[in-house]
């Protein structure tokens, strides 16, 4: 079932590597570096695009399609394979991944800083995410998972602005430690008896293997272990404090990527490993998760509130909007009843809106700094007059990150409380306060650097120039598309997250 | 609605009192349903009127008013019909939906106990003498007198160079209305002084047009849908009750004419000279304060939010850094025990030689 070599996924996830490597050794000059980045981008996002909409969404679909299997490291003991596939979990998410990367390349146009270095860390980043989200292999997931730290922490620290050395040190140091955790826990799979192997997708098939004798840590000690490393990087209170350092001083396309992706792989890791393979512990520690998600959400909120730079503003908000990630996945502690996927699917759903939103509003960001030179609030102000292209592009970010109807921002919030609600009500109660307070910040922060008053130097602004505004298009037709027609997407989830429900539905006492 | 009596901002007088008419809806859902439609009409007269001063003058605080009835004598005459339509004069529309609510007041509704029904009816008389009150002060305050500078003249007193929250305005030129805005005006005026009769013509059996046959439609559906005891039988016309509700009305409006009409060429209002009274309704109770200021500004964004900005600033990071700092010395430190000095090492060799001792020994 999951055989065979399909070739489709291994492009998707290798092509930004090779377009590295002729970056470095063939291509010559900055404007040629850009414009093959951009070529390369642009070819992956098709490749994603591809694999998003072929992937069969019919009943009697394969769970995993598209599946790339070889065995590389043949029985030493270690039985570890080269195997990518996705599922409906894993498909939107391959495409999210397309779409940001190519706006991440469009929004580095105007980068003057050794270049080609630049977009070779880009290209490999670009992989790096691609694979975390493609293998079913727990070793590979590791590596994928690790080799996205080097290229950001580069971007970080050289292109950045700030304190980017620190924010970058703190970003790599804060991640590898939950990635350790990690990697303790993979390890103590495989060596468990039973197991004897790093395959993902028998692991979610048959998660009874795991919970035979012969484990040599618990299973609640494994599912914690596996949680450390996936909250550090969603990023949960009290794990959050990298994101807001490592966003602001990012520039502008390691911002969007790191904020719309990177995280996401947080959200993906959790559904993927803590539900699919310990439903049982999640079913257990659901609680748990509900209330870090919830205090993530509020006290993320408020204490945005307080923010006066315009970037740190949006990083606190990702931290307020992933714990509705984690609020959604605590839906699987049903109190009464069968469990049905509507939570799963929020938080799931929430996992590709936030990524577009986010990146959008990075992205608008990135292009008010780009021409300002500043981001405090408190000396902005009147810019839609000048920028209208970029205005309009910011509102709709923002009333999408606050949860407006019509907009994919509202549909991810209404499943995950739809979902949380039956088994943890008051709790949902609270965080759909935060939705008050979002609409809060994302108000305040609007009126206060778009309109009102403009300053006399902001009378010659520019608007956004062609290359600009692409991304930004890009982002606001799948943020109202999916708004619009959630379908698009939630059925896709869905058919990956039901095999997974079921299981759930049979360890979980009614 | 009390506050209205010194609101000075020409809006907020419209605004306060329809806070009031919500409230009354007492279990009389047909005659509240009524009292909205007829509301509608004279209610939203008097917001275009406001606007259509504001036209003229640039402002929208009376202080600065006064005078208009001379430059612009048609929407003096609609504000006026608003007015006393708002207040509950016969024949005109408000008069009849108030009159249904306080007649079903005093008899009672069968679902509050009747003397809960008569002392919302006795706050209800008091309201109307109330309303009749501020709406003549408001009248006046505008209309009669002389003109008082407008928005020039509140800039001036301000010492502002444009209007708190607005880059511009639009200027004082005292002159009436284009027609695009009057013609709505006359056509809300229209329906202010029909609408009530036409809605629940009282004498009209005789030629087929049942009475009441608005707010038996609009009371029969609401009970349907309620399916419970709700009011929907209507009332019939009561003389008294007429009399009643406008003697009240008149009190109210000559109270108006008798403080604000004698004095309209004084810049003052003269409420101000109850000095602690008038602070405390011309800033609403300090409810506005309470909410914006207290609560808001102070109690969440200032204290909570900057508590636990404050903590997760330096307490969470603290740790991160911290920990951090450690292991970024940590080894300096220890490196310190790597000193090069043969004494030390000496003298550490000795101590942990007495320590395996003292282990044997006591072991």
């Amino acid at each position: 079932m999951v055989e065979g070599y399909n070739g489709l996924l291994t492009a998707t996830v290798f092509l930004p590597a090779v377009g590295a490597l002729v970056l470095l050794f063939v291509v010559k000059g900055d404007r040629n570096v850009r414009n093959f980045a951009v070529l390369i981008f642009l070819a992956d996002l098709v490749l994603s695009m591809l694999v998003f909409g072929f992937f069969d969404r019919g009943a009697d679909a394969d769970r995993f399609q598209f599946v790339d299997r070889i065995t590389w490291i043949p029985d030493v003991g270690l039985n570890a394979e080269f195997l990518l596939t996705v599922d409906g979990l894993s498909a939107p998410l391959v495409a999210l991944t397309g779409l940001l990367g190519m706006c991440a390349v469009l929004a580095s146009w105007r980068i003057g800083l050794r270049v080609k270095e630049y977009f070779i860390w880009l290209l490999v980043l670009q992989t790096a995410v691609m694979g975390v989200f493609t293998s079913m292999d727990l070793l590979l997931f590791f590596l994928f998972w690790e080799l996205e730290l080097i290229p950001m922490f580069m971007l970080i620290s050289v292109w950045g602005s700030g304190r980017k050395e620190y924010s970058a040190m703190k970003f790599l140091i804060f991640t590898i430690l939950g990635s350790a955790f990690m990697l303790v826990a993979i390890v103590a799979v495989f060596l468990t008896a039973d197991v004897g192997t790093f395959n993902m997708v028998a692991l979610l098939n048959e998660p009874t293997m795991l919970t035979s004798a012969g484990l040599l840590i618990p299973l609640s000690g494994l599912f914690w272990l596996f949680f450390v490393g996936f909250a550090i990087k969603l990023p949960t209170w009290p794990v959050h404090t990298w994101l807001p350092d490592a966003h602001t001083d990012a520039p502008t396309a390691a911002s969007v990527m790191l904020a719309g992706v990177l995280l996401k792989m947080g959200g993906y890791g959790l559904l993927r490993i803590n539900v699919g393979m310990f439903p049982s512990q999640t079913d257990r520690f659901a609680w748990a998760l509900v209330t870090l998600g919830v205090i993530s959400v509020l006290y993320g909120a408020v204490v945005t509130m307080r923010q006066t730079d315009l970037k740190r503003l949006i990083a606190f908000s990702s931290i307020s909007h992933m714990g509705l990630v984690l609020i959604g996945i605590g839906s699987v502690g049903i109190s009464q009843g069968t469990l049905t996927v509507t939570g799963l699917n929020g938080a799931a759903m929430q996992l590709f809106t936030h990524g577009t939103v986010t990146g959008l509003l990075f992205l608008a960001v990135g292009l008010v700094y780009d021409k300002t030179h500043t981001r405090y609030i408190p000396d902005l102000g009147g810019l839609a007059g000048r920028m209208p292209i970029v205005a309009v592009a910011m509102l709709i970010a923002g009333f999408a990150s606050l949860g407006l109807p019509g907009l994919s921002g509202f549909v991810s919030e209404l499943l995950v409380f739809m979902g949380a609600f039956q088994a943890y009500d008051w709790p949902t109660v609270l965080a759909v306060l935060g939705i008050v307070l979002a609409a809060g910040y994302i108000l305040w922060m609007m009126e206060r650097t778009f309109f009102g008053v403009r300053r006399p130097q902001f009378d010659d602004l520019t608007d956004a120039s062609f290359v600009e505004a692409v991304p930004l298009v890009l982002m606001v037709v799948t943020i109202i598309g999916v708004g619009v027609w959630p379908t698009l997407l939630t059925d896709v989830f869905e058919s990956g997250l039901n095999p997974m429900v079921d299981v759930l539905n049979g360890v979980i006492d009614p | 609605m009390i506050a209205a009596i010194t609101a000075r901002p020409f809006r907020a007088i419209f605004l306060l009192a329809l806070l009031l008419r919500l409230a009354y809806g007492l279990g009389l859902y047909a005659a509240a349903i009524f009292h909205l439609v007829t509301h509608a009409a004279f209610k939203a007269l008097l917001f275009l009127a406001a606007g259509s001063v504001n036209h003229a003058t640039g402002t929208f605080d009376m202080r600065y008013m006064g005078g208009l009835r001379k430059v612009m004598p048609i929407t003096y005459i609609l504000v006026v019909v608003a007015g006393l339509s708002l207040v509950g004069i016969i024949p005109l529309a408000g008069f009849w939906s108030k009159d249904e609510i306080l007649l079903g007041a005093w008899n009672g509704t069968g679902l509050v106990d009747t003397w809960v029904s008569r002392v919302t009816f006795s706050a209800l008389l008091a309201g109307v003498i109330v309303t009749a009150f501020y709406t003549i002060r408001m009248i006046i305050l505008t209309f009669h007198g002389e003109f008082r500078g407008g928005i020039d003249r509140e800039l001036e007193d301000k010492a502002q160079a444009v209007p708190a929250g607005a880059s511009h305005h639009g200027g004082v030129h005292l002159a009436e209305s284009p027609w695009v805005m009057v013609l709505p005006m006359l056509v809300l005026g229209v329906a202010a002084v029909v609408v009530g009769y036409l809605a629940n013509p009282q004498w009209t059996e005789e030629i087929g047009i049942p009475r009441h046959w608005i707010t038996g439609f609009l009371g029969d559906g609401l009970s349907a849908a309620r399916g419970a005891a709700g009011h929907a039988e209507t009332l019939d016309f009561s003389r008294w009750m007429a009399i009643i509700s406008t003697v009240a009305a008149l009190s109210g409006i000559g109270l108006a004419v008798l403080i604000y009409l004698r004095r309209r060429d004084q810049r003052e209002d003269p409420l101000s000279k109850v000095k602690p009274v008038y602070k405390l309704l011309s800033e609403k109770y300090y409810m506005d304060t309470l909410y914006e200021d207290v609560m808001v500004r102070k109690g969440f964004y200032k204290y909570f939010a900057g508590i636990l900005d404050w903590i997760d600033a330096n307490l969470v990071d603290g740790i991160v850094d911290r920990t951090g700092w450690f292991f970024q010395n940590i080894g300096s430190a220890i490196g310190k025990l790597q000193s090069g000095h043969v004494q030390a090492y000496a003298t550490g060799i000795a101590f942990g030689v007495l320590a395996i001792i003292l282990a044997f020994l006591l072991a």
